[in-house]
C-alpha cells in the first residue's frame, strides 16, 4: 500500500524484524506501523467485536486500530513503536488472552 | 525534584521548558514519542528540515536537548489527580510525579471524519500519511485519492507530488464560496501569515491539473475486507464511484482533550473551530490552578503560535510561583500577546476559508470504530431519552468504551447528542474521561512505587 521513497531503498541502518513468523527488512527507528503498511496484507489486527480487519489509520496514537503484539506484549500501538533489530511482532486477532500473551499457538 | 511537569515535547512544550529552566524552575518533560518535536516536527532531528518553520523546529529541539530540563521520551501519562499527582509509564515501569505545576502541551489530533466504511483498511488520515512521510520517508505506492478540506490537504498534496508520488484525484468538501468569503479577513491575516499564504497559493496552483471533484457532501468507502472503491455525492446531487486502493481524509485538527478533561479542567465550545477547548486565562492557566495549558491543546493556532504560547504559559507559571512579579509578568507577556493576536487574525482567515466541514453522518456509519457502534444505533438510543448524555449513551451502546477512549468518536457523539436532543454542542457535553488514559498492563501497574 505504501513504499519507501526511491523505490524501496532503506537509507538508515537496515534491521530485520519478524512479523507472524516471516522475516522482513526494515529501517532502524521507523514506526512499526509503517512496516505493516508496506507488507501484505497491509493490516494490523482483527477486531474483538466482529473480527473485521483493521489497519493503521491515524499514525499518531489516537485511533488504536494498529494494535499488535510486540515481543509478547499485546495491544501495543504499532504507530508509536519504533523498529529495532529482532523485534518480534504478531498481528492481533480478536481480544488478546491475558494469560496467553507471548506464547505460541 | 520537579517544580513543573510539562506534558508534551512539541513546539509549545519545548519552548515552555526552555523558558522555565532559564527562570530557575526545575522542569521534567514527558512525551509519548521517542524524540522531541511532537507531531508537527516528528523525527525533526533525523531528517532534513524543509523551509524556515522546520529549521525553527530543528533549532528548538537542539536547544531543548541541551537546556530543557529532565526529558523523559517514550513516556505515557495515564492518570492525573489533584495535587497534582501525575502517573506515568516508561519502559514498562510506572511511577508518580508530584510537581507543583503541570503544563499541558498535548497538541492536536485530526478531527474525526466519520462516513460509511471509514474503518476499512485502505482509508487513513492525511495527517497519518504525512507522519509516514516524515518518520519513515514513505509514500502511497499507487495514485492516491484525497478527500476533505483544509490547508493540510494542500500541503500533503504538494509534499507527495514533490516526493515523486501521484494523486488520482481530490474529493473536495470545502463549502462553495468559503475561500471568497474569507477575503475580508485577508488583510488581517497577512502580517503573521504572508509566507503561509504565498505557499498555500502555490500548493493550490500546483493542484490545478489534478482531477478534482468539488462540493462533495457525502462519501462512502466500499469494500469487503479493504477499500475497493469510493462513492461520493456532490451538492448539486451528482453521484459517482471511483476504484481506489487508498483514500486519505482530512477535516482539520482539534485540541487533544483527554489530558485536560481527565484533570478536571473546565472546557468551552469554540464555534468558529467547532471543537471543545479548555478554558484558560491570559497566562494560560486553566480552571484548575496548578494546571496551565499551551499550544494547540489550548486552542488551534499552529506550531509557530504554539512556541509563543508555551513561553507565555511559562511566564504565567513563574508568576504563579512567585518567581516573577505581576508587573514584570505583564511586561514580559505583552509582546507575546501581540504575536498571538496576530496569529489569531491569520487563523480567522484560515477558519473562514476552510471551515470545519462536519459532513452529515448517515446511520450506517460505524461511529465508534473500537466497539463498532453505528450512528443509527446511537441515534435510536438517544431518541426519546432527552436525559441521556454522552456517558448514558456510552452505557447503552458501548460507543466510547473501547481502547481509544472516545478519541475517535467523542466529538461525533457530541454532535449526535446535540442533533437528536436539539441542544447546543457545549450543552451536549463530552464523555467523562477516566484513567487509565492509555492502556496499561497489570505488570506496569504492579511496578508502581508510591515513594518514587
Amino acid at each position: 500500500m505504501f513504499q519507501k521513497l526511491k523505490a524501496g531503498r532503506l537509507s538508515n541502518r537496515e534491521v530485520t524484524i519478524v512479523v507472524d513468523g516471516v522475516t522482513f527488512a526494515a529501517e532502524d527507528g521507523e514506526p512499526l506501523a509503517a512496516v505493516l503498511l508496506r507488507i501484505p496484507p497491509y493490516s494490523a489486527r482483527n477486531t474483538p467485536v466482529s473480527g473485521a480487519v483493521r489497519a493503521p489509520y491515524c499514525m499518531m496514537g489516537v485511533c488504536f486500530d494498529c494494535l499488535v503484539e510486540v515481543d509478547g506484549e499485546t495491544s501495543t500501538r504499532s504507530c508509536l513503536t519504533r523498529v529495532r533489530e529482532g523485534l518480534s511482532v504478531r498481528r492481533q486477532a480478536g481480544r488478546p488472552d491475558p494469560l496467553g500473551a507471548g506464547t505460541d499457538d | 525534584m520537579t517544580d513543573v511537569l510539562v506534558i508534551g515535547a512539541g513546539p509549545a512544550g519545548m519552548s515552555a521548558a526552555l523558558d522555565l529552566q532559564q527562570r530557575g524552575l526545575a522542569v521534567t518533560v514527558v512525551d509519548d514519542l521517542p524524540s522531541p518535536g511532537g507531531r508537527i516536527f516528528a523525527a525533526i532531528e533525523s531528517r532534513e528540515a524543509h523551509g524556515g518553520e522546520e529549521r525553527t523546529g530543528a533549532d528548538l529541539a537542539a536547544r531543548f536537548r541541551k537546556d530543557g530540563g529532565t526529558y523523559l521520551p517514550a513516556t505515557e501519562v495515564w492518570q492525573i489527580e489533584v495535587g497534582p499527582r501525575v502517573f506515568v509509564t516508561q519502559s514498562g515501569k510506572a511511577r508518580i510525579l508530584k510537581p507543583r505545576f503541570v503544563l499541558m502541551a498535548t497538541g492536536a489530533q485530526e478531527r474525526p471524519m466519520p462516513f460509511p466504511g471509514w474503518q476499512l483498511p485502505g482509508v487513513m488520515t492525511i495527517g497519518g500519511a504525512q507522519i509516514l512521510l516524515k518518520t519513515a520517508r514513505q509514500i502511497p505506492a499507487d495514485p492516491v485519492w484525497l478527500a476533505g478540506s483544509g490547508p493540510l490537504l494542500l500541503l500533503y498534496a504538494h509534499q507527495l507530488i514533490s516526493a515523486g508520488g501521484a494523486i488520482a484525484g481530490v474529493l473536495d468538501t470545502t463549502p462553495t464560496g468559503s475561500v471568497a468569503a474569507a477575503a475580508k479577513f485577508l488583510p488581517g491575516a497577512v502580517p503573521y501569515g504572508w509566507r503561509d499564504l504565498a505557499r498555500g497559493l502555490a500548493w493550490w496552483v500546483g493542484l490545478a491539473s489534478t482531477r478534482t471533484i468539488r462540493g462533495v457532501t457525502a462519501l462512502e468507502a466500499v469494500g469487503s475486507d479493504r477499500l475497493e472503491s469510493i462513492r461520493y455525492t456532490t451538492r448539486s446531487g451528482d453521484t459517482g464511484e471511483v476504484p481506489a486502493k487508498l483514500l486519505l481524509v482530512h477535516d482539520g485538527v482539534v485540541p487533544s482533550l483527554h489530558s485536560t478533561m481527565a484533570a478536571g479542567c473546565a472546557h468551552q465550545w469554540n464555534d468558529a473551530q467547532r471543537c471543545l477547548e479548555p478554558i484558560v486565562d491570559r497566562f494560560g492557566r486553566s480552571s484548575v490552578p496548578e494546571i496551565f495549558v499551551a499550544g494547540d491543546g489550548a486552542t488551534i493556532a499552529g506550531a509557530r503560535a504554539a512556541i509563543v504560547s508555551g513561553k507565555l504559559a511559562a511566564i504565567g507559571i513563574a508568576h504563579a510561583d512567585g518567581k516573577v512579579s505581576a508587573q514584570d509578568a505583564e511586561v514580559a507577556v505583552a509582546p507575546l500577546r501581540r504575536k498571538l493576536a496576530s496569529a489569531a487574525r491569520f487563523r480567522r482567515f484560515v477558519d473562514q476559508a476552510y471551515p470545519p466541514v462536519e459532513m452529515a453522518i448517515p446511520d450506517a456509519t460505524m461511529l465508534c470504530r473500537c466497539e463498532e457502534a453505528t450512528a443509527g444505533q446511537i441515534r435510536s438510543a438517544l431518541t426519546g431519552r432527552p436525559h441521556l448524555g454522552a456517558d448514558g449513551v456510552k452505557l447503552a451502546t458501548r460507543a466510547g468504551m473501547g481502547p481509544c477512549q472516545g478519541r475517535q468518536c467523542g466529538a461525533s457523539l457530541n454532535r449526535l447528542i446535540a442533533e437528536v436532543h436539539g441542544v447546543g454542542r457545549e450543552e451536549a457535553g463530552f464523555l467523562r474521561i477516566r484513567a487509565p488514559l492509555k492502556p496499561l498492563t497489570l505488570g506496569e501497574l504492579a511496578s508502581l512505587d508510591e515513594a518514587s
